[in-house]
């Protein structure tokens, strides 16, 4: 026989719940994350303040302090962070990896990874091979023909990717003689 | 009485055809930056900074401070509209405005908004001229000591810039932001910190680039990802009202409400939003007719709009005499004054002497136009609101490109918003904020090349710190900024409210 809570639909308090749940795992992952780089960042510095012949003579003016010292503060507000997590019950499980699946899922994934891809194509390939106009354009148009809702013709969207570049050279390089890439 | 005829002065030199059109578009672009649900005043301040980098510092002011003041009103036109605050500083607008919008009277509730919005900006620039040079005068005897303590005051705000309640990712935040300041060679010695050998990253990670991305890009990305246009808009019925009858009625509260907005702007790091809550659940406590407010009452609308934009002045006040901003927007506002040469600070009257009138005149005539536009944006709203996100986010990822690249002029800084972009999209999905990491990049040369100096002039001694009165003033306030985001002053806090319901029994 099932369990009568596991039989009642989900409330939104429930969804709230599980999504703090997550949060928590989340942080104490973020939390271990943090620690490791405070340690690189204060590795680091103590490498620059005592085996580097950085000009200073003495460590606490030579440039590896302040690294030191920004390492030493994320190692303790991260460890701080991490403990405080434990005490409210965050574990490293499952749960800390499926954070996503609140908001859609593989879906959501899917379409976040294609809008950081085509940003990416747009600034790293794009920018500096052809004219920033037609680089533009084409980021434009592919985005919005990519994430549209199916109500809108392609057509439309060229058109305001087209007016849209078109304004923005017109704006920026024309009248405000803004440099573009 | 000279202070009004210099301010006045101000006003007319300002007016240049160059400068009318600069208000009016800023303004514009700062409301409709403010309604649309994920854009925010920091977004459209951040993304204009790259643009203003050939212009004087004049014109520059005029275009930020116009989208500083409009976006921060322009968030109350998604709130009463379709219940959305357009910005975080007009969630308490929402309770409101939005059921004076369900009852048909939309209109009324903008036009109050508008007014009401209008005034606490006046009100807010008041404080600033009138207070920002005491507290000047009183910084003008800082040295590296007290230099070295006021970027770590910045740094410990940072805790109170987190919207979650969680003061210790404010701090991280602000950590990483002063790792990311400390890339490329160092001040003093030039020695080249975690470059390995990437010759661009020899000049550090300029801060435009890294808070258009920290800001912008990850606005984009989440948009994109959500999949999910504006929502449907509730058509304002524009009813005409007596808005000025209702504000003449409610002058009291009007004063109250920009007493409460400007003081809490004057506490660096707390910001509009908190301004705005405060004085609605005052204006809620010390109204005849409490029972309305979150049903539609004319005065949760007026107390949350005059707060949260009478924060603007008052957040200026810190930032511009102690170079610790006030609010989030003002964390950004910083990088742009700093682009532009201006030393915010001890220094400010004597490296800029006359700048907190200018600036003042300027928030005057954005005040003014922010007005005038408020009415043009909140009758084209409806249109605006319903643009899809698909359509809008590429168009600001262009504009994120633009503003980065505009400045320097090179690729590195297109390729470091990019990361920043990532960097920021991770902080908003475990609850992060960004500000304070901006707060860190800027903040970050000051605290290091200060701190190094302090304890190079004193051969490595800490005395200075514990024996200048300055400097025990602001360790002070280091140690209350710290205390008050910490478990146990919450605790304290209800101890002392306890206590005091008990002796009132």
């Amino acid at each position: 026989m099932e369990d009568k809570d596991t039989m009642r639909p989900e409330t939104t308090d429930d969804a709230e719940a599980r999504a703090g749940k997550r949060l928590a795992s989340l942080d104490l992952v973020s939390a271990i994350a943090i620690f490791c780089f405070g340690l690189f960042v204060l590795l680091s510095g103590v490498y620059m303040c005592f085996f580097t012949a950085s000009g200073a003579k003495v460590w606490y003016y030579s440039p590896g302090f302040f690294p030191l010292f920004i390492g030493a503060v994320l190692m303790l507000t991260s460890l701080l962070m991490g403990i405080l997590k434990l005490r409210t019950g965050a574990r490293l499980g499952k749960d800390a990896f499926r954070a996503e699946d609140a908001e859609g899922g593989k879906k959501h994934r899917l379409r976040l990874l294609l809008a950081i891809a085509i940003f990416a194509v747009y600034v790293f390939v794009l920018i500096g091979t052809v004219p920033f106009v037609l680089a533009t354009f084409a980021y434009l148009a592919v985005t919005m023909i990519v994430f549209r809702e199916k109500a809108y013709p392609i057509w439309k969207l060229l058109l305001i990717s087209a007016v849209t570049t078109g304004a923005v050279y017109l704006v920026f390089a024309v009248l405000a003689s803004v440099p573009l890439p | 009485m000279q202070s009004i005829l210099t301010l006045g002065q101000n006003i007319l030199s300002l007016l240049t055809l160059n400068n009318l059109l600069l208000f009016i578009v800023c303004s514009l672009a700062g409301i409709i930056f403010g309604c649309l649900p994920g854009l925010t005043a920091s977004i459209g301040i951040a993304l204009l900074t790259g643009f203003t980098y050939g212009v004087d510092t004049d014109t520059a002011m005029v275009m930020l401070m116009s989208i500083y003041v409009g976006a921060i009103y322009g968030g109350s036109i998604s709130a009463v509209l379709i219940g959305i605050p357009g910005t975080g500083s007009a969630a308490a607008t929402v309770l409101d405005g939005h059921q004076l919008a369900l009852r048909g009277e939309a209109g009324r509730a903008l036009s109050l908004a508008t007014v009401a919005s209008f005034i606490g900006t006046i009100f807010g620039m008041l404080c600033l001229a009138l207070l920002t040079p005491l507290l000047l005068k009183l910084s003008l005897n800082f040295t590296s000591v007290e230099y070295t303590l006021l970027a770590i005051f910045g740094i410990t705000i940072c805790g109170s810039l987190t919207s979650a309640g969680e003061p210790i990712k404010g701090w991280i935040s602000g950590f990483i932001g002063l790792f990311i300041s400390s890339i490329g060679f160092d001040s003093i010695f030039s020695y080249p910190r975690f470059t390995y050998g990437v010759v661009p990253l020899l000049g550090g990670i300029n801060f435009v680039p890294a808070m258009i991305g920290l800001f912008g890009l990850p606005a984009v990305f989440i948009a994109l990802a959500g999949g999910a246009s504006a929502a449907p808009v509730e058509r304002s019925k524009g009813k005409k009202g007596s808005t000025w009858s209702q504000l003449k009625k409610h002058m009291g509260l009007i004063l109250r409400s920009g007493v409460i907005g400007s003081f809490i702007g004057t506490i660096p790091g707390v910001g509009e939003d908190v301004a705005a809550w405060l004085s609605y659940d005052t204006a809620k406590k010390s109204s005849k007719h409490p029972e309305e407010f979150g049903k539609g009452s004319y005065e949760g609308v007026i107390a949350a709009e005059t707060a949260n934009n009478a924060c603007i002045g008052g957040a200026m006040i810190p930032l511009l005499s102690l170079g610790v901003p006030g609010s989030g927007p003002c964390a950004v506002l910083l990088g742009a004054l700093t682009l532009h040469g201006i030393r915010t600070g001890p220094m400010l009257e004597v490296s800029n002497p006359g700048f907190i009138l200018r600036i003042s005149a300027i928030i005057i005539l954005a005040a003014l136009f922010m007005r005038f536009g408020g009415l043009l944006v909140s009758r084209i709203a409806p249109k605006l609101l319903s643009v899809p996100a698909f359509i809008l986010m590429p168009i600001i990822g262009v504009l994120c490109v633009i503003g980065s690249y505009a400045i320097y002029v090179t690729k590195f800084d297109i390729y470091s918003m990019f990361f920043m972009g990532i960097l920021g999209y991770f902080f908003d999905r475990l609850k992060y904020p960004a500000a304070p990491a901006v707060l860190g990049v800027i903040l970050g040369s000051l605290l290091d090349s200060n701190l190094r100096r302090a304890l190079m002039a004193a051969n490595g001694s800490l005395t200075g710190f514990f024996t200048r009165p300055i400097a025990i003033i602001l360790l002070v306030l280091i140690f209350l900024s710290v205390f008050s985001q910490t478990p146990a002053w919450r605790a304290l806090k209800a101890k002392l409210r306890r206590n005091r319901n008990r002796r009132a029994e």
